[in-house]
């Protein structure tokens, strides 16, 4: 018989045994009788082991009765399933399933045993953010207004983080072409340009001078300067026939300036439709010791790079010069390419009210007077 | 079933297959009643440790390496969970004690391990032995009531409950034996006082 780990009888189970009191065995043979006895009820007596118990108990009487009284007692035990008042009682095994299933879908939160597929099928939480913030980042860029306008093949970054439409400063609704044409026709502006950027610098302001100067000038509804650009346009329709224009062009640019008069003449709100766009606005600032003669020069070189360009000049009260140039927003960034490294650009967004979408901006050199001494002449492209 | 069946089974089982863990729960859900009830004597207490065991196996079903037979790892979990249940309702029911003559008689063992009382039909039925038996299965210390309830009620072999215990066998073998002595000589006296 294998002994790993001798009987070593508990305390209170050796005081209960009866065979304690025999005085013929000592504890250590007691124990091994006893465990000869558990070997031989699980047949785990080898053949001359079990023959020599058998031996043994049939010449020892009293050894006799002691084994028949542990063996009774542990048969009766393995009868026990045979009675049925001791047979344990028997579950209901769908009851017991159902139970059990609901244990496990309640604490799974319903991802097992759940009768319904969207609560089986779990997405992680990772997925459902990001899906929900591509639902909002196709949303932002439905809703922009600058979306219809977005040309990814001519985006620059300072353009990208810029974003949005410029609005059309005028209220003609037509493109930037045809924005331009008076100033090609022309080939200079009037002069009188000049004022009435001076009266635009004295509209009411925003947050700074560039943002009000967007807004004023992109505000058709503003009765002063629509009486401003009818004149205007009567100005330069007419110089459009004296120069390239043709007659047509000239008459309609007459009608235009006539109707423009007419209506600044009977202040008659126009009946556009207002809606809040998106204005780029830049600010180069320069120095230089004579900013008049170098914001003449720097219109020149500006509409010799493209006559698109807009460019009216005014002075300031510190005695510098202010040239805003405004364009088409495509152009903002082959033009800043060229002319911001003459000075510190800043750039910034706004917004105006306007009834026109088209993409405008607005390029603002600041000239303010430098000692000669302080002066570094740059480098003109 | 065919180790083959088992094998596939577990391998369902691994996948979550609820399916899979419906058939094992039908077939093993008695025996592992069975063997909860031996040791906790209480159907409730029973029950409930049982649910508990199949969801132990559904949740840690991925570490059952088979390296042993499944039921003995099934049995290994109930047994433990007993274990645990035993200690706990051991400990209740040592903070809950009150001085017996404050005790009313009604409500003497109550407690789920509390011998049942051998009634006079019993024994005039001549189920003393059996009701003996019971009562001394659950008065026995838990250490030699799971190896009588695993060798002598669920009759599994020593190898067996080697496993499940996670005793060598020469040890299940000694044991088994000192609970074997201990359940005689408690159902000896509840004769002599009967």
């Amino acid at each position: 018989m294998t002994q790993t780990d001798p009987p070593r009888p508990d305390t209170a189970e050796a005081l209960d045994d009866p065979q304690e009191e025999t005085p013929l065995r000592d504890d250590a043979d007691q124990a091994l009788i006893e465990e000869t006895f558990s070997a031989y009820i699980d047949g785990e007596l080898g053949d001359a082991e079990r023959e020599r118990f058998e031996a043994e108990i049939a010449e020892d009487e009293a050894l006799r009765a002691e084994f028949e009284e542990f063996r009774e007692t542990i048969l009766a035990l393995r009868s026990l399933h045979a009675v049925p008042d001791a047979e344990p009682p028997q579950l209901d095994p769908d009851a017991f399933t159902r139970k059990l299933e609901g244990t496990i879908r309640n604490r799974s939160r319903g991802r097992f045993f759940h009768d319904d597929f969207f609560y089986r099928t779990r997405v992680p939480y990772e997925v459902f953010a990001v899906i929900m913030l591509g639902v909002i980042a196709a949303m932002l860029y439905i809703l922009s207004p600058a979306a219809p306008d977005h040309d990814p093949s001519k985006a620059t970054p300072a353009r990208d983080a810029m974003g949005g439409t410029p609005e059309e400063r005028r209220g003609d609704p037509g493109d930037d072409d045809e924005g331009a044409a008076p100033d090609e026709a022309n080939g200079e502006r009037p002069d009188d340009d000049g004022d009435k950027d001076q009266a635009t610098d004295d509209a009411p302001t925003r947050d700074d001078a560039e943002a009000d100067d967007a807004e004023a000038e992109a505000n058709p509804g503003d009765d002063a300067e629509n009486a401003e650009e009818g004149a205007e346009d009567k100005e330069n329709a007419e110089e459009g026939a004296e120069g390239e224009a043709t007659a047509d062009e000239g008459a309609e640019a007459r009608d235009d300036a006539a109707k423009g008069g007419e209506e600044a003449g009977n202040r008659a709100p126009p009946e556009v439709k207002q809606m809040r766009v998106e204005m780029m606005v830049y600010t180069i600032s320069l120095r230089d010791p004579n900013p008049s003669q170098r914001a003449q020069a720097l219109t020149r070189q500006i509409r010799a790079t493209s006559r698109a360009f807009q460019v009216s000049q005014t002075a300031t009260r510190g005695g510098g010069q202010k040239l805003t140039v405004r364009m088409d927003k495509r152009q903002v960034a082959s033009f800043l390419q060229a002319f911001g490294k003459l000075g510190r650009t800043r750039g910034m967004r706004t917004y105006v009210e306007s009834a026109d979408v088209t993409p405008k901006a607005t390029v603002t050199f600041r000239i303010e007077g430098a000692k000669r001494r302080d002066y570094i002449p740059p480098k003109i492209p | 079933m065919t180790p083959g069946q088992e094998d596939k089974l577990i391998r369902r089982l691994k996948q979550r297959d609820e399916e899979a863990f419906r058939q094992v729960v039908l077939l093993y859900q008695q025996k592992v009643f069975g063997l909860v009830y031996r040791m906790i004597g209480d159907r409730q207490e029973a029950e409930d440790i049982s649910q508990e065991v199949f969801i132990t196996v559904f949740k840690s079903i991925d570490s059952f390496r088979g390296e042993s037979k499944f039921s003995t790892w099934l049995f290994r979990i109930s047994t433990n969970l007993c274990k645990n249940r035993l200690k706990y309702l051991r400990r209740r029911a040592r903070d809950r004690t009150q001085p017996l003559d404050k005790t009313p008689p009604g409500e003497m063992n109550h407690t789920p391990l509390a011998p049942a009382p051998v009634t006079p039909d019993k024994v005039a039925q001549g189920r003393q032995l059996e009701a003996a038996l019971q009562t001394a299965v659950r008065e026995l210390d838990e250490e030699h009531r799971v190896l009588i309830v695993l060798r002598d009620l669920q009759g599994l072999p020593y190898s067996e409950i080697s496993e499940i215990t996670g005793l060598n066998q020469g040890t299940v073998k000694s044991r088994l034996h000192r609970a074997r002595v201990a359940l005689k000589n408690k159902v000896r006296r509840r004769y002599d006082t009967d």
